[in-house]
């Protein structure tokens, strides 16, 4: 049922291609189209009319005589044609009547040459100017009016039937017979005709149909265009806004190896230059730095190598690009922190993996946080050796420091004078002073004291080996500089006094008995007073334990 | 309306030039079409009125010449020294110049009958547009009436006038001689 009904719709849609009457189900740039091109075809055909009239006039009039058959019934038939491109233009009356106006010339012509054979077959040259129609009104409309004329005709004729007392004759032969050989070349012709137009009209409306369908894919496209042209603005917009105010320098590396012209303003802030755009990456960050030229000069053959090459090759070099360094140049001694990122395109490599093209280079200025990290060590360290030092009896504490400086003056001397073995006794000096620092728990000290041992016990069997003064001294001198740490905790922190002996007021406590207390404290909830108490009982409770055990020790 | 008005005078524009169509051949066609028929050539006179016909026809043929014996009695040959000549040619394949010649003489005894060789008749054909059939069982032809005047200049017979719609009236043939003439 679907079916038939498809079928019936298609043929009449079909039908409707092929005698255009209604332009329903065309859109609006279709059927303006086909008007134009229907007017065309109209202002075509009238035009060639014109010119087959004057030819088959003259021609006529020429061959057999002066009369104006030809011209002036002629002219009349295009009279017609001119009314009708007047009023019908572009409308399938005017294609009808365009048929008919060439039949009319033809005749005329045909009566020009007393019928002869011969003058009826430029009748096909008029149906061939009938193509310029896309559709089928105008050549059909022309063969129906000739096989009308004919039918008729013959018909008369075989019904002897006359006019004014003349016997109507449609062929010059036969009867019956030629009218079916003029009927078989109507149909031929009429086929010709209606497969040409038809295809013509088809071929019209499925380009139109393309025409439509690249003009919405091409207004599609061109929305996506802007579409995306804001959002690239956009995001262009966001990422200079963020360019502008990082407070990190960002930039990367072209193909060529130079730094791109966008980068962060911050960048020019921390290393103190505009000169950045096209300069050579290593050249702008480590120029003046602490690093060694066969360090700078790894990073740049890294750089070299990885661009273009894939993310795995990148990720294997990583370790040439460094990860800080202190620059001297500046304004200031600053200590920067990079960090290398890939950035790859949608090429591959030959293993199929993604082609590395820039290099995403962040710099941080870390001179501020390395300065408040180094005073957090120094913190943390102080608090280590005050922990350190609540472990310990402050005599026992200026005992040590007492044998300490002695060993380290001695030491010094040693060095000074230089003598033989003076290497295994500063080796036993500070062996001895680490035993001691372990014995008392100072681990800072044990660790700096057995480091020197174990660096220079090794050398001792080999006095022909130089030993390096200066470094000799600058160890010794951070060893002393670490046992005066020690010193200057326990005086300020905890309030000893080396040349004031009895220190007793001062109680050693166990490292579990701070940690619990300070625990206590943390976790403390201010507004439960019963916690509070029960808080302050266990604190007494911990301290009277602590006293009592100094006390026996003392008397001990 | 106005659309359905305008629709209406197109097609009547159609229908008025389908109807030329179908009056065209109704002209009467002027020419000036030479005859290149031995036959015909051979007769000596100044002007000819031709008719294609057959013995025997009960329609159009004598009609025609009748209209043409009126001429002939009209035709002023003495005032404007002009001669003039009625042939009639017959249609039917298998006939007779004898049987021919004794029915045009029927209406004038002047009138000349031609017998044309079967070539002869088929160029005739062409030069006259002549559409004739076949004889039926009671020997009748179905044939066009057209009347040709002819014209003899420098030994040359022409078409000049061809009369399509029927015979027409002695005295317009009459005119249209004496047209020749000026």
């Amino acid at each position: 049922m679907i079916l038939r009904s498809l079928s019936k719709d298609s043929f009449k849609a079909n039908l409707n291609n092929f005698f255009h009457v209604n332009d329903a189900g065309l859109s609006e740039h279709a059927r303006l189209k086909l008007e134009r091109d229907f007017i065309k075809a109209d202002k075509t055909a009238l035009l060639i009319l014109v010119v087959y009239w004057l030819v088959l006039a003259t021609l006529g009039g020429g061959r057999h005589g002066y009369f104006l058959l030809g011209y002036i019934g002629g002219g009349l038939a295009l009279g017609f044609g001119l009314l009708g491109y007047a009023f019908f233009r572009g409308t399938y009356i005017n294609r009808i009547l365009v048929g008919v106006t060439g039949c009319l010339v033809e005749v005329i012509y045909i009566q020009q040459e007393l019928g002869t054979p011969t003058s009826h077959l430029v009748y096909f040259m008029s149906l061939g100017v009938l193509l310029v129609y896309r559709d089928g009104f105008a050549a059909v409309s022309s063969l129906a009016m000739v096989m009308t004329h004919h039918l008729t005709a013959t018909f008369c004729e075989a019904a002897s039937i006359e006019i004014m007392g003349m016997p109507i004759l449609a062929f010059n032969w036969g009867r019956w017979d030629a009218y079916v050989t003029h009927l078989y070349w109507a149909i031929l012709m009429a086929v010709l005709l209606c497969f040409v137009t038809y295809n013509g009209m088809k071929e019209f409306l499925t380009n139109e149909t393309l025409l439509e369908d690249m003009e919405n894919i091409n207004k599609e496209l061109e929305d996506l265009v802007a579409e995306r042209s804001a959002s690239l603005m956009q995001t262009t917009t966001d990422i200079k806004s963020i360019f502008a105010n990082l407070s990190e320098g960002i930039f990367t590396i072209t193909q060529e190896n130079k730094i791109d012209p966008e980068y962060s303003s911050a960048l020019e802030r921390i290393l103190e230059t505009q000169e950045i755009s096209g300069q050579k990456a290593v050249n702008l960050l480590f120029k003046d730095s602490n690093l060694e030229l066969d360090v700078v000069q790894g990073v740049d053959l890294a750089i070299e190598y990885c661009l273009g090459k894939s993310k795995t090759e990148f990720d294997e070099h990583q370790h040439y690009f460094v990860n800080e360094c202190r620059k001297t140049s500046l304004s200031h001694r600053k200590n920067l922190e990079f960090t290398w990122t890939p950035i790859a395109d949608k090429s591959r490599t030959l293993n199929n993996e993604y082609r590395v093209n820039k290099i995403l280079v962040r710099v941080a200025d870390v001179t501020e946080l390395k300065a408040l990290q180094t005073k957090e060590n120094r913190k943390q360290k102080d608090l280590s050796i005050f922990f350190q030092l609540l472990l310990v009896k402050p005599a026992d504490f200026f005992s040590f420091l007492e044998l300490s400086e002695k060993m380290l003056a001695e030491n010094k001397q040693l060095i000074e004078q230089s003598q033989e073995n003076y290497l295994l006794y500063l080796c036993d000096n500070f062996r001895a002073m680490g035993f001691k620092s372990v014995e008392l728990g100072f681990s800072y000290l044990k660790d700096l004291t057995y480091e020197f041992v174990d660096e220079y016990e090794a050398l001792v069997p080999h006095p022909e080996k130089k030993i390096e003064q200066k470094e000799l001294i600058r160890k010794i001198e951070r060893i002393d500089e670490l046992l005066h740490d020690y010193l200057r905790v326990s005086q300020e922190r905890l309030g000893w006094n080396q040349h004031l002996q009895d220190n007793r007021q001062h109680i050693p406590m166990s490292l579990n008995n701070i940690e619990e207390i300070m625990s206590l404290i943390e976790t403390m909830d201010n507004d439960d007073i019963n916690q509070m108490q029960m808080i302050l009982s266990h604190i007494h409770t911990v301290f009277a334990s602590s006293l009592k055990t100094s006390l026996i020790s003392t008397d001990e | 309306m106005n659309s359905k008005i305008k629709t209406a005078s197109g097609f009547l524009l159609i229908v008025a030039v389908i109807t030329l169509i179908l009056l065209i051949p109704l002209l009467p066609v002027k020419m000036d079409r030479a005859i290149d028929i031995a036959t015909i050539n051979n007769v000596e006179s100044d002007y000819a009125l031709l008719y294609f016909g057959y013995p025997g026809c009960d329609s159009a043929c004598p009609i025609t010449l009748s209209v043409f014996n009126q001429v002939y009695s009209n035709y002023p040959k003495d005032s404007l020294g002009k001669s003039l000549a009625v042939l009639f040619v017959d249609l039917l394949p298998n006939s007779s110049w004898e049987k021919a010649d004794q029915y045009a003489k029927s209406f004038n005894p002047e009138f000349t009958a031609l017998a044309l060789t079967s070539e002869e008749m088929r160029t005739a054909t062409l030069q006259f547009g002549l559409k004739f059939g076949e004889p039926d069982i009671d020997g009748q032809l179905n044939h066009k009436g057209y009347t040709y005047l002819l014209h003899k200049q420098a030994g040359v017979w022409k078409i000049r006038l061809v009369f399509t719609d029927g015979p027409p009236e002695a005295a317009e043939l009459i005119d249209h001689l004496k047209a020749l003439d000026l």
